[in-house]
């Protein structure tokens, strides 16, 4: 290349050559100069020295003119805006999970002249580091440490207005995950950690609950901006946890969980596990297993939940044609199998109706139904509704939460499993095989997205579930599910009431009960499915521990309280008053 | 002719060059004014993100549920149950108000409040 300044044109032109050749000169001039004089050379030189010299400045003008100028400040990274990571919310829009823009406080320790100093005014706002860790931490011997991360905006304030200020600390962007709904729907959202981190972004992992299922959903670039709506209405699980809370209190329970089915579209509405946590103030392990709050009993736990299961064996006894529900079976005598009986608590009446069964509770009852239905067939059924297999649930913890099977499925096996002991299964296992019952036999998978799903395959007739449908109602009217008989909603239901498992593993305890009620309602047009579950309840009145005196007042409160809430009309005949003083007033 | 020609295409090429130079700039110009807008919408979207973060902690369910009960007297707000459904014949028509009468300056006599069986 030939730059204009490596050759100086004055010192080539002649200073009797009168018209110095013009810098605009062009291909054309320097053709018609060249043959005037033959030892012109030197000037065809110099033209072409400037021809090139020009030409080089015009092609660098129209590459920087034809460039796209705006590239370089785009990419210094000028638009940190983009969350990390997406939403979460409930199904009308509440935010259950968002990113607030925070802040990660390093530091170079080099910088630091007095790190004893640093720590003992940087402890009073990271309290949870310590004095000693922060000044282990100041005092490395490295060029660059994380002091603290996140790090609010109040804490970042009050680091600088530390007096003096300290040298060396700096922060950096950092997106922050708050959960504004707190304990409400916790156990559902679960929780994120860190990734891999520069100084000015770090990746937001997904670690349980719907933000480990959709973890990729959640930090996938193109659909940040667009909150991800799960099934919850965080108005009914509000609800469902102050009634719950309310029924712990009253009984004396070690723990509750609760579940609210839409029948139709297989959706969660709520779903609560008590005790719960604070997402935002706890960074807790799930060890600990059912004591850790972070445990959720509605999904993880598996249960024998006694009693609340006859109801599926009396469907399936109907469905398969043994039996009607006005069938007579013999429950005067106990069911033998080789050396065991299967006997009731309560005395029976020599025979009753299957509606009879179930709503009187008779074991005895239930176990003929399952012989007469056989093992093969009534395991056949389960598998069918889902019972053998973990729920494939939008969170991470759905699928450890294996049903229990008996590790050798014998005749006793299914004996016992009709009034349900010998197969332990969660609580939201029991809940969607009531949805399915109630909807008209169409298998319901219950999900955590909003919009939901199609019912599945048809497991029971449309006959069997309205015959089911009158049997649950007959428990409510007739049964052991009295308390829950709530003015103007027809309620079906089945209550249960199951020693706990000795967590040795070696047989029941005797005084430590989970009582349980599954219901639907309203049993004429099954809207709704809902399971109600207290750990060790006992009736502060009776000193009973029965479900028919914990689960299932809590049961009626809820749907009391809920049923308005979902837009339910409560069937009420009207009442015309005379002056209206007595409407007026209910109203006001 | 060719001299005139020459002219008009020299001006020619010379205000297309001033135009172009112009336009250049102007785009420039543009691009960081774009710029500059763009990063006011992240500013004002992150405002929003933390705006939005603020306004459902404020509507957190328990803490609601802590101010009705703080404000029982004042906002009488109780939860909804099955029994605040009615069917509107159930509702009494609002009392009548006492009739009056008032003489108008032209010697009308004016009306308010029910008449006597008037029309419900």
């Amino acid at each position: 290349m030939i730059r204009p300044h490596e050759i100086d044109p004055q010192s080539f032109v002649d200073p009797e050559l009168a018209p110095p050749p013009e810098p605009a000169s062009t291909g054309e001039a320097a053709g018609e100069l060249a043959p005037v004089r033959r030892d012109d050379w030197r000037l065809v030189l110099v033209m072409f020295v400037f021809l090139l010299a020009y030409g080089a400045l015009a092609a660098k003008m129209a590459m920087a003119a034809l460039g796209d100028p705006a590239e370089p400040s785009h990419a210094a990274g000028l638009h940190p805006e983009t969350p990390v990571r997406g939403a979460i919310t409930d199904r009308a829009g509440r935010l259950l999970a968002a990113n607030l823009p925070a802040w990660a406080l390093y530091a170079d320790p080099r910088e630091i002249r007095d790190p004893a100093a640093a720590a003992d005014a940087l402890a009073p706002i990271f309290p949870r580091l310590g004095r000693d860790e922060l000044y282990r931490r100041l005092s490395a011997k490295r060029k660059f440490v994380w002091v603290h991360r996140p790090v609010t905006p109040r804490q970042k304030a009050a680091v600088m207005d530390l007096k003096p200020a300290i040298p060396g600390l700096k922060f950096g962007r950092r997106d922050m995950r708050v959960y504004p709904a707190g304990r409400m729907a916790a156990h559902l959202v679960g929780g994120t950690k860190y990734g891999s981190e520069g100084v000015n972004a770090a990746e937001l992992i997904g670690t349980a609950g719907a933000e480990f299922h959709f973890d990729e959903r959640l930090r996938d670039p193109a659909l940040r901006d667009t909150p991800l709506p799960l099934s919850i209405d965080l108005g009914v699980q509000a609800a469902l946890t102050e009634i719950l809370q309310r029924g712990i209190e009253h009984t004396s329970a070690k723990g509750a969980a609760g579940i609210l089915l839409d029948i139709r579209s297989s959706e969660i509405l709520a779903l609560v596990s008590l005790p719960d946590f604070n997402p935002n103030s706890e960074v807790r392990s799930v060890a600990g297993g059912e004591d850790n709050p972070r445990f959720n009993r509605a999904i993880k736990g598996v249960y024998e939940l006694g009693s609340v299961f006859k109801p599926i064996t009396a469907a399936i006894a109907l469905d398969a044609g043994i039996a009607g529900p006005e069938t007579m079976i013999e429950t005067g005598t106990p069911v033998r199998f080789g050396r065991q009986r299967i006997r009731d608590m309560h005395a029976m009446p020599a025979a009753m109706t299957v509606t009879d069964i179930v709503r009187r509770s008779s074991n005895i009852g239930a176990a003929r139904l399952a012989r007469a239905v056989g093992t093969r067939r009534f395991r056949d059924y389960l598998d069918r509704l889902g019972m053998l297999e973990p729920l494939p649930l939008e969170i991470g913890e759905a699928a450890s939460a294996r049903p229990m099977l008996p590790p050798n499925w014998t005749e006793l096996s299914t004996l016992t499993i009709s009034f349900g002991h010998g197969l332990a299964v969660s609580p939201l296992h029991l809940t969607a095989a009531f949805a399915t019952i109630a909807n008209g036999g169409r298998l319901v998978v219950p999900t955590l997205m909003k919009g939901g799903r199609a019912p599945g395959e048809q497991v029971f007739s449309e006959r069997t579930s309205a015959q089911m449908l009158d049997m649950l109602r007959a428990v409510v009217k007739r049964g052991t599910g009295r308390r829950t008989d709530v003015e103007g909603y027809a309620v079906g239901g089945k209550t249960g009431t199951a020693d706990k498992a000795r967590a040795d593993g070696r047989g029941y305890h005797h005084d430590r009960v989970l009582a349980s009620f599954a219901s639907v309602f309203p049993v004429t047009n099954p809207r709704y499915a809902m399971l109600i579950m207290l750990d060790e309840p006992t009736d502060p009145e009776s000193g009973k521990r029965e479900a028919s005196r914990t689960a299932v007042p809590v049961t009626a409160e809820a749907i009391r309280r809920l049923a308005p809430m979902l837009g339910l009309r409560p069937e009420l005949p009207p009442v015309l008053p005379p002056q209206g003083t007595e409407a007026r007033r209910a109203l006001r | 002719m060719t001299r005139t020609g020459f002219a008009l295409s020299m001006l020619a090429l010379v205000s297309a060059a001033a135009w172009a130079y112009h336009v250049n700039y102007e785009t420039a110009e543009a691009l960081k004014r774009v710029d500059a807008l763009e990063r006011e919408i992240a500013a004002e979207r992150e405002r929003i993100r933390v705006l939005d973060v603020e306004w459902a902690l404020l509507n957190d369910p328990a803490r609601l549920r802590r101010l009705v009960v703080a404000n029982r007297d004042a906002l009488m707000l109780m939860p909804i149950t099955s029994e605040h459904f009615k069917e509107v014949a159930e509702i009494p028509y609002p009392p009548k108000p006492p009739l009056t009468a008032r003489v108008l300056p032209a010697g009308e006599v004016q009306l308010a409040g029910g008449l006597p069986g008037g029309a419900e």
